[in-house]
């Protein structure tokens, strides 16, 4: 069934708009002449196109949200359409905002490692570059299954092949295992999703309708749906026991890569539990009994994936395991399957996008200037390169929930959300589900200050800097840490729709 | 009491921190930038008691996730926030000639940033804010304790290369600020997972939702609660949580002074002084208020002790705040539930407050010593009165106030802790006034060995602007004592209790007078520490933090990371599975699968054909053309077609 979710259409397609502009830059990317400059002058001008419709269209709609009007309509597979609404505007703006700054950040980036690899086209990386991320925007704004399975497929070649192209290591090995697993994700999803259509239908948003929202009895090719879509989006989310391919995906990608999957691809798998998972099935039983052991999942990852970063030796290796850790938080706010938890997963959702891109752009300086990925081969840079300190903090405290960061929000919130779990669980499991969460935060906080300790810190004894400038890699990694800052203030922007979202489709499941 | 001006307060010094990042300006003029809004801060602070006016102030920041900004002004937060922004500013102006231009923009920017986090804190009313200023304090003292980055030798804390049990008992000042970050970062988590049930349980954020949810909470209480005063424990530094307080003298002295006076640890009393009074949760309520109490009193024993052995005169300071700190902290946990909670609560903030000063005053005096003589160990100073008169006198004033001694403040609020302690509990109160005693000898002995005997190294007095701030200080102490009789019934009433004069108070004093005075004798003529060198085992015992340290390594830290390490492997071990074994052997069985194809395609399109080739050659060569053959054939065939029939007809069953 379909519960009216008040969402206003606007007036002229500025959703689609806000895809096609980066794609179109992507697409005259490689036809356009000259230095790397023009191709991301292109791409930044697209991607500032792209969110100021964005935030037109937001703000025109605030709280509610909106759909854009043109929409079509296939037989048999339901409404292409885009909406913005309270669960998708976080996502969405969050995707445009650091689209835009590392596409600024990929130039000074890949110039350095062009040289290294001894050629390569601006043209070519910025086509795949914005058709990366256009396929990440289109997939949080999707109101159809298939549509946000094709847009999540889009956003799977063009990544391959910028590993494949210009990666680290055994490139082409890591590029084939990225590209197995993450499609064997996408396909269980599929799976899935065809195996509830008939039951469900493709829509999960329906224009004039609204929300999808499944009300009758979960029958056993349902459940199997849900599983399937399940695994498929916690193979992409990396939780632990899935998560093998995410730290050589992430460390061997190129950095500007590595600064877009850690912390946005992956992070959609959460969306993707929210409005496949929680927004359809959110009023069965079938669901809900599934909530305790997805909470201990969430807490293993959280756990498991701060452990195997302290281990790391490789900055690039320590910050993907990091991720494999943070991703648990946001499967905690899906596993709490409660309004806290859904705005946890949001927030953190947005606190980890400009965390670790901040993170993984200052690793990718390291590498730039210093030329060594060896945390061990650092010690007190911070009075060498004080403002990459200073953003390296911010990142560290964008993961760990020190304000003036989001994460504080989150934080709150998936406590909050877990604690309701807890109280219904009881003293025992309940308590234990609260000490394992106190061992996580603390965990967070050992690892990522270890890791700004070590580098930063101590005695100076890090390599020779090779090269002066690097203003651009760290102003596009400022322009993210302030972001990051704007929202911990405004995060009524976000929270209010959230809320509406949340109260809309909880109305249906009652 | 006047809301607004407390946000004012606070937004000033926020402000001001932002001012001092400001670019290529000269060291003085960021200090005396950042001394403007601090005093700005410390006059709004003050006017924010003074002056009538909405005593809360609430801004919907976001209401949908419960998020209100609530800052109200009542005594215990108005008089906090005086004594935060005040000693903030004194020590703020120490700071410009102590820090000078090196890393100054880091320094200031950092110093007003946790000024207007321990505000924000102080004047919340509502969770969230409060937790805002409680993690802006802990960030701001992680970037304050690694202050000095490159980990240069003289900020070092402990004797390099001693190990106790293989573990090192020395600190650099990045790994102090580490240890401060995890230690307190520790107890933050559980106090958000405490927050998160409180929250939960009653639909608010706002701080009397801690006092709803413990009525209404089932088995959950407990381990709630206990979560929830785990986050004021590693703040203010109880067993376990003493190691970082101990290691973060490698910061620069001010900001030692800082964290030990008017910040930070502070803020773990002020969690303890606000929020105990409010609850009130039975039976398992009071049981855990009495661990905590018992916790509180072994730290007030174990760091006194410790104090009698440091080498390093601020180490000796920081064990001293750890004890001082436990005698808030037991005054207000030993009272709660009893008839002398609003007396607890008095001799808690009486004790922040008096220690808030005199604490400052020494640790500014520690760090004008250590400067001019360019040692941290007691050990190698020495006769130093004759070289910094100034700063003897005021280390003498503010020394004998943590003594104990009468008619200093200290004096009046530890032993009126003593005393409330007695009250409730005999042996604490007993326990306590012993350990006075303890501070009474560990504080003449620091005194002693750094200003008397024979100098073994020149010194000097520190500049003006570094002296007169704990001169000012030091002469506060002793004012605050002498003028105690008028004010305090004033400031009681702003509380909301009384200070009683007892016999007691009067008692405690001259004991620890009396110690104070027998140990400057027992030093003066050569009687100490002569005996107790025999005590070996116990001093080094004492020297090693009682094995602390060791203990958090060997039950904490070795573990998780053997843990981590035994991950590691198995995640490597599944790694190689995964992608190097599996592959492998899919790519041998699809090898396999290759030559067996190779094979049947062999025998199918090649050796098959190849045999209907050569049957039809044989087969082509009998039709040869010949009618003699052809008839031949026939014949054969007409034999052969009746001999099958003839078989069948006499066979056929």
């Amino acid at each position: 069934m379909y519960v009216a979710a008040g969402i206003q259409g606007l007036g002229a397609p500025l959703l689609w708009l806000s895809i096609l502009l980066p794609i179109a830059a992507g697409v005259i990317a490689p036809l356009l002449r000259g230095d790397g400059r023009t191709p991301a002058a292109a791409a930044a001008v697209s991607w500032t196109a792209s969110l100021a419709l964005l935030l037109i269209a937001a703000a025109s709609s605030w709280p509610r949200g909106c759909y854009d009007p043109l929409y079509g309509y296939i037989p048999g597979v339901g409404y292409m359409g885009l909406l913005m609404d309270g669960l998708s505007m976080g996502f969405a703006v969050t995707i445009a905002v650091v689209s835009l700054l590392v596409a600024l950040y990929s130039l000074p980036y890949m110039s350095h490692r062009f040289e290294e690899l001894g050629g390569g086209s601006f043209g070519t990386y910025y086509l795949l570059y914005q058709l990366f991320t256009a396929g990440l925007l289109g997939t949080v704004l999707s109101t159809n299954t298939i549509e946000f399975y094709l847009f999540l497929e889009l956003t799977l070649i063009p990544s391959f092949l910028l590993i494949v192209l210009y990666g680290y290591g055994d490139r082409m090995r890591v590029g084939l295992l990225y590209l197995v697993w993450t499609h064997i994700g996408a396909e269980l999803l599929l799976l899935g999703l065809l195996i509830q259509a008939p039951l469900t239908g493709f829509d999960v948003y329906r224009p004039g309708a609204g929300y999808l929202v499944y009300g009758a009895a979960v029958t056993p090719m349902l459940e199997a749906a849900i599983l399937l879509i399940l695994v498929g989006l916690a193979v992409k989310m990396a939780l632990s026991g899935l998560h093998f391919w995410l730290p050589h995906a992430h460390a061997e990608a190129p950095t500007p890569l590595s600064a877009l999957l850690s912390p946005l691809l992956i992070g959609i798998a959460g969306y993707g539990l929210l409005r496949l998972l929680l927004q359809v099935y959110g009023g069965t039983g079938y669901l809900h009994a599934l909530s305790a052991p997805l909470i201990a999942w969430s807490l293993i990852t959280i756990i498991y994936g701060g452990l195997l970063a302290l281990r790391q030796v490789d900055v690039k290796r320590f910050l993907a395991y990091s991720s494999v850790s943070q991703m648990g938080y946001l499967a905690l706010g899906f596993a709490a399957m409660n309004t806290w938890g859904v705005d946890g997963l949001v927030i953190h959702f947005i606190a980890h996008a400009y965390g670790k891109a901040i993170l993984f752009g200052a690793a990718g300086f390291l590498i730039v200037y210093y030329h060594s990925r060896r945390i061990t081969d650092y010690s007190g840079l911070a009075l060498r390169e004080p403002l990459l300190a200073a953003l390296f903090l911010i990142g560290v405290m964008h993961l760990t929930g020190i304000p003036p960061a989001c994460s504080l929000w989150s934080e709150y919130l998936l406590a909050r959300g877990l604690a309701a779990k807890a109280v219904s669980m009881g003293a025992g499991w309940g308590g234990l589900a609260l000490l394992v969460f106190v061992a996580g935060v603390a965990l967070s906080t050992a690892y990522s200050f270890i890791l700004f300790n070590k580098i930063f810190m101590g005695a100076p004894r890090s390599p020779t800097r090779r090269g002066g400038g690097g203003r651009l890699l760290l102003y596009s990694l400022l322009g993210l840490a302030l972001t990051g800052i704007i929202v911990f203030f405004a995060v009524n922007a976000v929270a209010t729709p959230l809320s509406i979202y949340y109260r809309v489709i909880a109305s249906a499941w009652r | 009491m006047n809301a607004p001006l407390a946000a004012a307060a606070t937004l000033t010094a926020y402000v001001f921190a932002g001012i001092s990042l400001a670019p290529r300006a000269r060291w003085l003029v960021r200090g005396v930038v950042a001394c403007i809004g601090l005093a700005a801060a410390a006059v709004l602070a003050a006017a924010a008691v003074l002056l009538p006016g909405p005593s809360s102030l609430v801004y919907p920041w976001a209401p949908s996730i419960g998020v209100y900004l609530t800052i109200g002004v009542d005594g215990l937060s108005g008089l906090l926030g005086v004594i935060v922004a005040a000693l903030a500013l004194c020590i703020g102006v120490y700071s410009i000639w102590y820090i000078g231009s090196w890393g100054a923009r880091r320094y200031w920017f950092f110093y007003c940033f946790f000024v207007g986090s321990m505000l924000l804190l102080t004047y919340a009313r509502d969770f969230l804010s409060f937790l805002i200023g409680w993690e802006g304090t802990g960030i701001a003292s992680f970037m304050l304790i690694g202050f000095y980055l490159d980990d240069r030798r003289e900020a070092w804390v402990g004797d390099e290369g001693r190990y106790a049990l293989g573990v090192p008992m020395w600190s650099t000042p990045s790994m102090s600020s580490l240890r401060a970050i995890l230690f307190t970062r520790l107890g933050d988590a559980c106090f958000l997972a405490a927050l998160g049930v409180i929250s939960f349980v009653t639909g608010s954020t706002m701080f009397g939702a801690a006092a709803e949810a413990a009525k209404r909470l089932g088995g959950l209480g407990p381990l709630t609660y206990l979560l929830f005063f785990m986050a004021p424990m590693a703040k203010s530094a109880q067993v376990p949580f003493t190691e970082w307080l101990v290691t973060a003298m490698t910061g620069p002295a001010p900001v030692s002074a800082l964290i030990h006076a008017a910040t930070m640890v502070k803020a773990g009393v002020y969690f303890v002084a606000r929020f105990v009074p409010m609850i009130h949760g039975g039976a398992w309520f009071s049981g855990l208020m009495h661990a905590l109490a018992y916790v509180a009193l072994i730290t007030m024993v174990a760091t006194a002790l410790m104090a009698l052995v440091a080498r390093e005169f601020k180490l000796i300071l920081a064990y001293s705040t750890a004890s001082q700190l436990s005698y808030m902290m037991a005054a207000v946990f030993y009272s709660a539930g009893t008839g002398l909670l609003h007396e607890g609560v008095v001799a808690c903030f009486t004790h922040l407050m008096s220690h808030a000063v005199f604490k400052a005053a020494l640790f500014l005096e520690a760090g004008a010593v250590i400067h001019a003589v360019h040692t941290r160990f007691i050990d190698e100073m020495g006769g130093l009165k004759k070289f910094m008169p100034l700063t003897y006198a005021a280390t003498l004033l503010a020394g004998l106030s943590l003594a104990g001694v009468p008619p200093f403040s200290g004096w009046w609020s530890k032993d009126y802790v003593i005393d409330v302690l007695g009250g409730v509990n005999p042996l604490a109160g007993l326990v306590a006034l012993l350990a006075g005693l303890v501070t009474a000898a560990y504080t003449v002995r620091m005194i002693y060995y750094v200003f008397h005997g024979e100098p073994k190294r020149h010194g000097h007095e520190a500049p003006r602007g570094m002296l007169y701030p704990y001169l000012a200080l030091g002469l506060t102490a002793l004012l605050l004592g002498l003028l105690w009789p008028l004010y305090i019934n004033g400031l009681s009433h702003l509380l909301g209790g009384e200070y009683e004069y007892s016999l007691g108070v009067v008692a405690g004093g001259a004991m620890a007078a009396a110690t104070a005075l027998l140990v400057a004798m027992g030093y003066a003529r050569g009687l100490l520490p002569g005996p107790f060198t025999r005590l070996r085992g116990l001093r080094e015992f004492l020297y090693d933090r009682c094995y602390l340290n060791v203990a958090v390594y060997k039950l904490v830290v070795n573990p998780v990371e053997r843990l981590a390490e035994a991950l590691a492997s198995a995640d490597a071990r599944i790694d190689a599975a995964l992608h190097s074994w599996l592959p492998s052997g899919v790519s041998r069985v699809v090898e396999e699968a290759g030559r067996r194809e190779a094979a049947a395609d062999r025998v199918l399109h090649s050796d098959v054909p190849a045999a209907f080739i050569a049957a039809s050659r044989r087969i082509r060569r009998l039709q040869s053309g010949s009618l003699e053959n052809y008839i031949l054939y026939f014949i054969l065939g007409l034999a052969a077609v009746a001999a099958a029939t003839s078989w069948l007809v006499f066979h056929w069953p």
